[in-house]
C-alpha cells in the first residue's frame, strides 16, 4: 500500500499529505504486526485492560469518524444538487406562465 | 387579502395528475389562490397546459430527482421571489383533499405561522402501517422540537409570512416535514393543527414512505440536529 500510494505520489494522483497519511497508517500496522508485544505496552496509560482493545476500541473511532465523514460530504454533495436543480428551474421559469384561473 | 400559493411537488404522478390537477384548481379559484407545481425530476414531461382549466399553470422543474424537501423548497424559493405573503402545500398523489386549504387559510387568518393538517385529529380509515410509522415521527419530531403534533409527516401545511420569511427548507427528502417544526420551534412560530381528509387509494400508498425511507430520515435529521 505504501508503495502504491508512492507511485500514485510520483503520477501527481495523490499530495504529499496523503502519502504522509499512508505511511504513517500502514507502517503503523505494518510495525504491530513485526512486533506484537509494543500493543500491550499502551493498555496501562489509558485504562483497556489488553493490547487487542486498543485495537478494536481505535478501529471503531476511526470507522466512525469515517462514516461521519462521509455523510457530511454527501450532505453537502446533495446540498450543491438541489441549490443548482433550484436555481435552474426558477431561472426557466417564465413568468409569462403564470396562471390566471 | 394576502397573496396566497399553493405549492404542490409531483414525482412521476402523471397517472393522476390531470385529475389531481383539475380539483386542486377547482379549489384554488373557489379560495382565491395561486398554484404552482414542482415536478421533481419525473421520467415523464408534465404539459404545462392544463386541459381541465385551459390554461397554463406555472411548472418548476428540477433536472434531477432531489427530494420532496428540495421541491418544497423551490416553492418556497418561488413564493419570495413573486412576493407571495403565504404557503399552501399539497401532496401531488391526490390523497389530500384541496378544499380543505380553506382550513389552513382560517387558521392563518387567526395569526398562527405554521397550521399543520392532521390526519389524525378526525376518525378516519388510514392503514395501520401509517399510523405506526407516523406515531414514530411524532416522536422524533417532538426529541428534535420539543413540539408535540399528531401529524407530524403530514404533507398539507400553511405558512405565514413570517414563517415564510424565516424557515429555510434545508431537508432534500421527506424528512422536511419534522425539520419544518424543528426550525419553527427555533424561531418561535405559533404552530397549530387543523383535521383534514384523506383518501388512501392503492396508488397513494405505493407513493408513500417505506421503512428504509424512514431510518434514512431518521438517521439524517439525528446528524444534522448534532451539526448544528
Amino acid at each position: 500500500m505504501i508503495l502504491r500510494s508512492v507511485s500514485l505520489f510520483r503520477r501527481g494522483k495523490q499530495t504529499w499529505r496523503e502519502v504522509l497519511l499512508w505511511v504513517v497508517v500502514w507502517g503503523g500496522i505494518g510495525f504491530v504486526g513485526v512486533f506484537p508485544e509494543v500493543i500491550d505496552m499502551v493498555p496501562p496509560y489509558i485504562g483497556i485492560k489488553s493490547g487487542v482493545n486498543v485495537l478494536v476500541f481505535f478501529g471503531f473511532v476511526v470507522l466512525f469518524y469515517g462514516v461521519f465523514r462521509l455523510v457530511v460530504k454527501m450532505e453537502a454533495l446533495e446540498r450543491k444538487i438541489v441549490e443548482m436543480s433550484r436555481a435552474r428551474a426558477l431561472k426557466e421559469s417564465d413568468a409569462d406562465d403564470k396562471m390566471d384561473i | 387579502m394576502a397573496r396566497s400559493l399553493v405549492v404542490m411537488p409531483v414525482y412521476n404522478e402523471s397517472e393522476v395528475f390531470e385529475e389531481v390537477l383539475k380539483k386542486t384548481l377547482f379549489s384554488c379559484k373557489r379560495f382565491g389562490l395561486d398554484l404552482v407545481v414542482v415536478d421533481d425530476g419525473s421520467a415523464r414531461l408534465l404539459s404545462t397546459f392544463s386541459a381541465a382549466s385551459q390554461k397554463p399553470i406555472v411548472l418548476l422543474r428540477h433536472e434531477v430527482n432531489c427530494g420532496v424537501g428540495a421541491a418544497v423548497g423551490t416553492g418556497f424559493a418561488y413564493a419570495k421571489r413573486e412576493g407571495y405573503q403565504r404557503v399552501l402545500t399539497i401532496d401531488g398523489d391526490g390523497q389530500h383533499d384541496p378544499a380543505d386549504l380553506e382550513k389552513l387559510i382560517e387558521k392563518l387568518d387567526q395569526g398562527n405561522d405554521v397550521v399543520n393538517g392532521s390526519r389524525f385529529l378526525s376518525s378516519q380509515k388510514v392503514p395501520a402501517s401509517r399510523r405506526v410509522a407516523n406515531f414514530f415521527g411524532n416522536i422524533v419530531t417532538f426529541f428534535l422540537s420539543g413540539l408535540w403534533v399528531s401529524d407530524s409527516q403530514s404533507g398539507m401545511k400553511g405558512f405565514s409570512v413570517r414563517a415564510l420569511d424565516q424557515l429555510e427548507i434545508f431537508s432534500a427528502g421527506y424528512e422536511w416535514c419534522t425539520d419544518v417544526f424543528r426550525e419553527a420551534s427555533w424561531y418561535d412560530l405559533k404552530v397549530v393543527e387543523v383535521p383534514i381528509s384523506v383518501k388512501y387509494t392503492e396508488y397513494s400508498m405505493k407513493k408513500g414512505q417505506s421503512f428504509a425511507v424512514g431510518t434514512d430520515m431518521v438517521m439524517r435529521l439525528v446528524i444534522r440536529a448534532l451539526m448544528r
